[in-house]
């Protein structure tokens, strides 16, 4: 399968208010897609939509192969959604977290699994705390492992650094990357913070207001508006610009 | 859906708030069924066999002494634990952040709703199991009542009629707190409806038969005043889901309650046929119970699946985005 996710004219609206508008993306497998965009630019409302979660106005996508419409439950089983500002039990324990959402996916014999996930963003050594008592950053790679216990094949990441310190930032960008490297998982970042994406992303797509601006590799987008340096906050302001819809960002 | 019902028992038989209100609740229970076995072993010593015959059991949980007999405290305090269990069922997950999580494994939006209507009623329904087990025991113990088969299938229904009137709580917290974003006022707004039915709708209807079939005489009320005044009383008390309860309880754990149209023809009979009511009347059967409470418990049913329905196209239909 060549596109993890294929959009075809998806627009969604809430009464008179047309939050996305004809959207037309494509998500190659392997790689870490940078879903840029101010608030309010229509990304998560995309992303609900991709997962099956809201029922697009109009056009279709595809995710996995799978319409997620008409199938909500074979997509969300194939992935992983990190929502932005996601919430734990704090009165049970990480490990307790974690296996409450295994059986939410029905993961049997999960243990190993479930072993490997806390390895894997380094909180085998806490499973057994509240997570009432965690940082910051500790919450956030918990909620990273949520996502990936179910070994999915694409997630999306919905502000995934948002509030955290230096540091955590750093120790969340570093497992993204490595994820389509080690898991073979193909990774939607939605963030407005362009210098992180920046850092990890092979290809972006710059939303407005509900409109797709530009999409492309960092290098490609930046040839197209005649910018000698491949960098993505140069590439972002000269987009919106052209746009004309700069006043919102 | 098991691994929301799972998660969900664990949360309610763990919870400060349950343990709270279960505390308050068998504590009535138990004081009052105390002083009723105490009446029941006077009553017994006393001679009182033949007229308590095939009730003597139940009295435990209907005879009312000093304090609430159980059926009472249910109907006054089984609605808060309804809403204690169902208040903050959805809003909670949602201001937490956890609700666009369980939303995204695989598993389809009713499941949530139903997991958490069936684990507040599988704890209500163990709870109610547990207090009339209790009750009884302790009625065999201490008034050394022992219960015949038809007051054990009275019980059985009892406890059946009690989860659906509780479970029509439930349904209507759960209501709530899909309604109302903020815990607060969705558990101020449960508060609110549980007083005003089971506190003031009573003395409404009493109020309204008083303004509707006014007495010419406060001294002397005729039997026509009075009937009337009951009827709209009786009226009433078929919109209170509590009345509707009070009404089947009543007449399902006291094989001489005749339910609704006992009163009424209490009501209009003159004092001397009352007297000859009481004294030739005999207890009804089971099923003859069972039948007359149907109305009432038919209602109830309705109602506790239309808070349930309520609830399930509420949150079905509402926007993601919004969660």
């Amino acid at each position: 399968m060549e596109y993890v996710v294929e959009t075809n004219e998806l627009t969604k609206r809430y009464g008179r208010e047309t939050v996305v508008k004809g959207l037309n993306l494509k998500v190659r497998a392997g790689e870490i897609f940078g879903f840029l965009g101010p608030n309010g630019a229509g990304k998560t409302t995309t992303l609900l939509m991709l997962l099956g979660l809201s029922e697009p106005s109009s056009g279709w996508a595809r995710v996995l192969g799978h319409d997620p419409v008409k199938e909500p439950l074979a997509v969300k089983s194939k992935v992983g959604y990190l929502p932005e500002n996601t919430g734990f039990y704090g009165d049970l324990t990480a490990r307790e977290n974690l296996e409450y959402v295994a059986n939410l996916n029905r993961l049997v014999d999960f243990e190993r699994r479930l072993e490997e996930t806390l390895t894997l963003v380094g909180l085998i050594e806490v499973q057994k705390r509240l997570v009432s008592t965690f940082s910051r950053g500790m919450r956030q790679r918990l909620a990273l492992a949520e996502v990936l216990i179910k070994k999915p094949g694409l997630v999306f990441l919905d502000e995934p650094t948002l509030g955290l310190d230096p540091e955590g930032i750093t120790t969340i960008l570093e497992l993204i990357a490595r994820l389509p490297v080690e898991l073979g998982v193909s990774v939607i970042l939605s963030s407005h913070l362009l210098h992180l994406v920046d850092k990890v992303a092979h290809r972006v797509a710059i939303l407005n207001k509900g409109r797709l601006l530009a999409m492309g590799s960092v290098a490609e987008l930046a040839q197209a508006v005649g910018l000698s340096e491949p960098n993505l906050e140069e590439v972002y302001q000269k987009y919106y610009k052209a746009s004309g819809l700069e006043d919102a960002a | 859906m098991r691994a929301i019902i799972r998660k969900e028992l664990a949360d309610h038989f763990s919870s400060t708030r349950f343990i709270i209100i279960m505390a308050l609740i068998f504590m009535m229970s138990f004081l009052g069924a105390n002083l009723a076995s105490q009446g029941i072993k006077e009553a017994l010593a006393a001679g009182g066999r033949e007229y308590m015959e095939g009730r003597a059991f139940l009295l435990l949980f209907t005879a009312s002494g000093a304090l609430f007999p159980l059926t009472v405290c249910l109907a006054l305090f089984g609605p808060l634990f309804g809403l204690v269990l169902g208040f903050d069922a959805i809003n909670r997950e949602r201001s937490n952040g956890t609700l666009s999580k369980i939303l995204s494994q695989p598993i389809y939006r009713d499941e949530v709703i139903l997991g958490k209507y069936f684990a507040g009623l599988i704890t209500v329904a163990l709870t109610l199991a547990a207090l009339l087990i209790l009750l009884g025991s302790f009625g065999l113990i201490g008034a050394g009542v022992v219960p015949t088969p038809e007051e054990l299938a009275r019980l059985l229904v009892f406890w059946f009629v009690s989860l659906v009137y509780i479970g029509f709580w439930l349904g209507l917290a759960i209501v709530f707190s899909i309604v109302f974003r903020s815990v607060a006022t969705s558990a101020l707004a449960a508060a609110a409806l549980w007083i005003l039915i089971a506190f003031f709708l009573p003395v409404l209807g009493q109020a309204l038969g008083r303004a509707i079939a006014p007495t010419a005489d406060p001294q002397r009320p005729t039997y026509e005043e009075l009937a009337q005044q009951e009827l709209v009383n009786q009226v009433v008390a078929k919109i209170s889901p509590t009345g509707l309860y009070n009404q089947a309880a009543g007449v399902l754990l006291d094989p001489t309650n005749r339910g609704s149209s006992e009163a009424f023809q209490v009501a209009v009979s003159s004092r001397v046929n009352r007297i000859l009511l009481n004294h030739f009347r005999g207890g009804l059967s089971f099923s003859q119970s069972v039948a007359l409470m149907a109305p009432e418990f038919l209602i109830l049913v309705g109602a506790a699946l239309a808070t349930f329905i309520l609830a399930y196209l509420t949150f079905s239909r509402q926007e993601v985005r919004s969660i």
